[in-house]
């Protein structure tokens, strides 16, 4: 028999779906199908609609055997690959919930609650709006009420409930202890946790794995800013942050003129050379060539105390390569002097020309009548 | 040689270890897994490693292949740790049995 997958074309065909035949093998494989489709087209509104219809279903959905357990997890596991897929697109109550209700479940059934979260965060530009959004996130698994632990009679004797919730506040003791209360959570923290918490020994293997993916979780939601960096930081490696390069002055013999006379000098005559006249103070700079170090001038423009930005600059080339050194004149700033010069040539730009009108038509009246006499 | 995805999808259906897994799958994911194994053992065929190899051989590159190819893949499923989940040892077993061992 050719199975439809086209059945169920959206969230209207699964309201008029039957609850009790939702398991049905036609149903439950349409079902699937068309929840891929929405992620698959990218279809985020349509996701969370389904989503909602999904489990409106499967909250009505009587069970009559195991079998049928399994068929409701996988559509439950469904709903939640929905809700996660289109994350940002929920209502902040059903984001909550996601954490609330379900933080242990994802985790149990593979899906991946980190990335989305993740993902979500890097969509904010603001620090704070992170920030905020991920302490209401940690108040959400801090009231998670899911049970991690199978072994409730051990727990039951230390009156211990295993709840996601509790497991947190468990740890959150082994950070808040007072060597370690200045310390962000970190991996550290959760592996000392796990060594020596008293109830973790009554986890079974896969449940302490689901709880170190909570507690990773719980680590990265506490200092998201870091992670989204981070994140934003491996994405965009091609725009660096560096507002300010110090220069280096390639290792290559200066141009020489034709006449130009070679000095040999020594090495310490270079490195002495080097001396700062500018208006602030100088640096040290390491060639990458020969590892010695070089005399670094550091020029303010402006008053040092008006200063916005430092330009970094060697005051004297590298050794060149070859076998004797050039005498490079080394390279002094005196911003006094530039200010000074710069002055002097708007002075001079400025030409003063007076003349007295009077005198002037008294001089071409008297060269008027001398050309007349001349004339005549 | 090298089984189409047909005939790998039908090997994954008729193994239980598989079976349980593949509920979670939607009928595109199965085809989509289907490709990620043909990829991994087409890969290997190409590379000459098959050619006369034993079991053991034909095995240790096929998995390691295999499980790249899943862990790259893994996004696409919603599962962050596919190559853990997917009992993958049994799909190759089956696999090698159908292929080599008529």
């Amino acid at each position: 028999m050719m199975m439809d997958y086209n059945k169920i074309k959206n969230s209207e065909d699964l309201k008029n779906l039957n609850a009790s035949s939702i398991l049905d093998e036609e149903n439950f494989e349409a079902i699937k199908y068309r929840a891929c489709d929405y992620i698959d087209s990218l279809d985020w509104d349509g996701a969370v609609s389904f989503a909602r219809t999904l489990e409106e279903k499967l909250e009505r959905l009587q069970l009559d055997n195991s079998e049928e357990q399994i068929g409701l997890n996988v559509l439950r596991f469904w709903v939640l690959k929905l809700r996660l897929f289109s994350f940002s697109n929920l209502s902040v109550l059903e984001q909550k919930d996601l954490l609330k209700d379900h933080a242990a479940f994802i985790i149990q059934s593979g899906l991946d609650l980190n990335r989305v979260i993740t993902r979500y965060f890097s969509f904010f530009a603001s620090e704070k709006i992170i920030k905020e959004e991920s302490k209401s996130l940690i108040f959400a698994l801090n009231n998670n009420k899911e049970n991690l632990g199978t072994q409730i009679d051990e727990f039951q004797k230390f009156n211990f409930r295993p709840t996601v919730g509790n497991w947190i506040r468990e740890y959150q003791t082994v950070f808040k202890s007072s060597a370690d209360m200045n310390m962000e959570p970190g991996a550290f923290h959760i592996v000392k946790f796990l060594d020596t918490n008293s109830y973790v020994k009554y986890l079974t293997s896969e449940e302490k794995d689901v709880l170190k993916e909570l507690l990773e979780l719980y680590n990265w939601l506490s200092s998201p800013i870091a992670y989204v960096e981070e994140r934003q930081a491996a994405k965009k490696e091609t725009t660096p942050y560096i507002t300010q390069e110090r220069f280096v002055i390639p290792e290559e013999s200066p141009p020489q003129l034709k006449n130009y006379n070679a000095i040999p000098v020594e090495d310490e005559e270079v490195g002495s050379s080097a001396k700062v006249a500018g208006s602030v103070g100088g640096g040290q700079a390491e060639s990458e060539g020969n590892k010695e170090e070089i005399p670094v001038a550091t020029v303010q423009f402006g008053r040092s105390e008006e200063a916005v930005e430092a330009v970094q600059a060697p005051a004297v080339a590298p050794k060149p390569k070859f076998g004797f050194n050039v005498k490079v004149p080394p390279r002094t700033v005196n911003m006094d002097e530039i200010l000074a010069k710069k002055a002097r040539e708007e002075k001079e730009d400025v030409i003063v020309v007076k003349v007295d009108i009077d005198e002037k038509l008294a001089e071409l009246k008297t060269r008027k009548e001398r050309n007349a006499k001349i004339a005549k | 040689m090298v089984l189409n995805t047909e005939q790998i999808t039908e090997i994954m259906v008729s193994l239980q270890s598989i079976k349980l897994l593949l509920a979670y799958f939607s009928v595109q994911e199965v085809d989509r897994m289907a490709d990620v194994l043909y990829s991994a053992v087409s890969s290997v065929y190409e590379n000459k490693l098959t050619g006369s190899a034993d079991y053991e051989s034909w095995f240790v590159a096929v998995k390691n292949r295999a499980v790249r190819e899943l862990a790259d893949a893994q996004s696409y499923f919603g599962f962050w740790n596919l190559p853990q989940r997917f009992p993958l040892d049994d799909f190759l077993q089956a696999y090698y049995q159908k292929t080599y061992e008529k």
